[in-house]
């Protein structure tokens, strides 16, 4: 079954909202004409308004409402149409959820909360709406943090942090959202969940990445091997703590590596996965070649001209590829417009 | 109620008008697609920058959220740096970075806008503090919607902004909307007892009576200048475009036609025109103003809108 990532987000809501009676979704925009970008499509006029909530703007209230409720027993998904809008719930998300299991003493306590954070990208979303701190969400202990990149890791991670008992962050990108994709609802629950996801099998480099330069990834892949370049490549879903041993052994076999981030280096996801190869002797001693794509640090600009470089896509992988291994560049030629991810985005969110 | 000169009318109307035509060239312009930020427009709320443009005084502060051209352009701000920031240059007043939503102008005392919602709530309390440290009699201008009236912050601030009566105008322009949500789904009581609540001076103003709204500026400028503490507004206004972005969207149907009715007959350019025509304001007269608003505008852009040519080739 194909879905849009949307849809996929929107079935797996709908399934739990369905099989629980004690579930609520909260979040600015539910029931209006969009729905969130279509992902609470139907909700509202299958479950009422009493469980699909159209809140006020108190991001932070909101964020201890949720949790109040999960403390019940509830389970309750809180979205926000950006990541930049949680930012106010900070106190809540960091000095409550993550650490109440901790502070009390009651770690098998469940606690289904889920929060959706949209992230934004393009169309000079700027400053304050593109930000990702999901680096930063994945250090908290208490946290479970999962950054889909396709229909059916989103539909599996809206799954988990509705029904695991773990206060989870979704990361959402907004450019994955109109992918397309299979839906596998048989494969096991916890497929994403504390391990790495291997897409491809090679010899050549081992790459590893997550989000939304998961696909940028798979085409660079399938271009880099046209030239004879193979690649094992790594992704990772939940962020919060992957076994990386199937990392090191590819990197044990390939000797060369590339991490793509998502977002900016420092403090990174990417950043942690480098200290611990690093700290691996043995895989250390091995390394032909070692690089990373991120992100230039700094805010957001919402210029076009300005914004030009900021991102990292399939065309930036191969040629970094190829550099890495010493190989003659290929031309790709680059869209003009880096600021939206294909025709069906017409802005401005 | 005060009476408002003629000349003083040709003004508001002016000012008005003005906002209405830089706001008017970017909806039509838009989808050529070389302002390429999220843009709020004010087209139909015209009446309070209309109002702080003739209070205006650049010594007094302001700051605004997602949707300030007109809190920007009624303080003063330079339009060629309001469009070059909207067109992502570099000669912005915002170097570029911060685009529609990210506006500011010091020079006229227009601090900064940004576009989580409340955010700059604070941080207009705090520029009245340090005015009121410095022994200054100039105030700050907050604005706000009435959606950023739901976040915790706006209550802390009127909580501070009382206790050290420190000279804040709060504005609230009340569209009824955030976004797509009325404000009935959002509101259980009214603003007037919140403020009441925490001891602050409040003014609401309906079915844009600019004049009873001019009256009100006259008392609360001098309560603010002579250091009474901090002054609401509450402004029943329209936006008549969609939330964000250039196009109407009244097809989605979230507004009833009756409301757009209503606010239709109200729109504050209409009642300025039918008022300047009964105080007797030659046509002509009004004609010259707003060709010259016209040109200046058209002019701007147009300067603006080729440099962005020049890096963002027309997609056609
Ligand atoms: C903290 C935060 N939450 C949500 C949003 C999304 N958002 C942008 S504008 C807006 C509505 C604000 O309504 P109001 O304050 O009444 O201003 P208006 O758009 O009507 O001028 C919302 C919810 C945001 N920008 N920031």
């Amino acid at each position: 079954m194909s879905l849009l990532v949307t849809q996929a987000i929107n079935q797996a809501l709908d399934e739990v909202l369905l099989s629980k009676d004690r579930s609520v979704c909260i979040g600015l925009g539910i029931n209006d004409p969009k729905r969130i970008f279509n992902t609470t499509q139907n909700l509202v006029e299958k479950y009422g308004n009493t469980r699909v909530i159209e809140p006020p703007t108190s991001e932070n209230a909101l964020t201890g409402i949720a949790f109040g409720l999960c403390l019940r027993g509830y389970s309750v998904c809180l979205t926000h149409q950006r990541l930049d809008f949680s930012l106010l719930s900070f106190d809540q998300i960091i000095n409550t959820i993550s650490k109440w299991k901790f502070m009390f003493g009651e770690e098998k306590q469940e606690l289904s909360c889920l929060i959706r954070m949209i992230v934004g990208r393009g169309w000079g979303q700027g400053p304050t709406h593109s930000q990702s701190y999901h680096s930063f969400l994945s250090s908290l202990p208490g946290l479970k943090v999962l950054y889909p990149f396709d229909s059916d890791s989103a539909y599996h991670s809206v799954k988990y942090g509705m029904n695991s008992g773990n206060p989870t962050v979704l990361i959402e990108h907004r450019w994955l959202h109109n992918s397309i994709g299979d839906l596998d609802k048989k494969t096991s629950k916890n497929k994403y969940i504390s391990s790495l996801i291997k897409l491809a099998a090679g010899t050549s480099i081992t790459i590893f990445t997550y989000g939304y330069m998961v696909p940028e990834a798979i085409k660079a892949t399938e271009i880099l091997k046209e030239y004879n370049i193979s690649v094992d490549l790594f992704v990772a879903v939940d962020l919060s703590d992957f076994d990386l041993s199937p990392l090191l052994e590819s990197l044990n076999k390939t000797n060369n590596i590339t991490l793509i981030e998502c977002y900016t280096l420092k403090c990174s996801i990417v950043n942690d996965i480098s200290t611990k190869i690093i700290t691996d002797k043995k895989t250390r001693l091995g390394i032909d070649s070692f690089n990373i794509l991120a992100l230039e640090q700094g805010h957001e600009s919402t210029s076009f001209s300005k914004t030009k470089t900021r991102y990292n896509s399939y065309i930036e992988i191969v040629e970094n590829t190829l550099r890495q291994l010493n190989k003659e560049q290929i031309y790709l030629k680059k869209s003009y417009y880096h600021d939206i991810p294909g025709e069906w985005f017409k802005g401005p969110f | 109620m005060k009476k408002i000169d003629s000349d003083t009318l040709l003004t508001l109307y002016e000012s008005a008008f003005y906002v209405r035509t830089v706001e008017q060239i970017i909806a039509d312009n838009y989808s050529k697609g070389l302002i390429r930020c999220p843009t709020h427009l004010s087209i139909g709320q015209e009446m309070v920058p209309a109002l702080v443009s003739h209070f205006n005084n650049n010594n007094d502060l302001a700051v605004s959220t997602h949707r300030a051209h007109g809190h920007y352009l009624a303080k003063g701000g330079s339009l060629p740096l309001f469009f070059d920031e909207l067109h992502g240059l570099k000669s912005g007043c915002s170097a570029g970075n911060g685009g529609s939503m990210h506006l500011n102008d010091k020079k006229v005392g227009f601090i900064g806008s940004t576009a989580i919602v409340a955010n700059t709530i604070p941080v207009g309390v705090g520029l009245a503090q340090s005015l009121k440290i410095d022994g200054s009699n100039n105030f700050v201008y907050i604005f706000l919607g009435d959606g950023a009236t739901e976040e915790g912050v706006f209550y802390e601030s009127l909580h501070y902004a009382k206790l050290y009566s420190l000279p804040c105008l709060f504005i609230i322009e009340n569209n009824e909307f955030s976004v797509y949500t009325p404000i009935q789904l959002r509101h259980s009581n009214e603003l007037k007892d919140k403020v009441n609540g925490f001891g602050i001076q409040y003014v609401f103003n309906d079915n844009h009576n600019y004049r009873s709204l001019y009256g009100d500026f006259l008392k609360a400028i001098e309560y603010l200048r002579n250091g009474n503490g901090p002054f609401v507004f509450e402004v029943m206004t329209h936006r008549h475009r969609e939330h964000c972005g250039p196009n109407y969207d009244d097809e989605l149907g979230y507004r009833e036609k009756e409301f757009l009715d209503k606010w239709e007959s109200m729109d504050i350019l209409d009642i300025f025109m039918k008022d300047m025509l009964l105080e007797g304001i030659k046509q002509v007269k009004i004609s010259n103003s707003q060709n010259k608003i016209i040109e200046r505008v058209t002019k701007a852009f147009e300067d603006s809108q080729n440099l962005a040519n020049q890096i963002i080739p027309d997609p056609t």
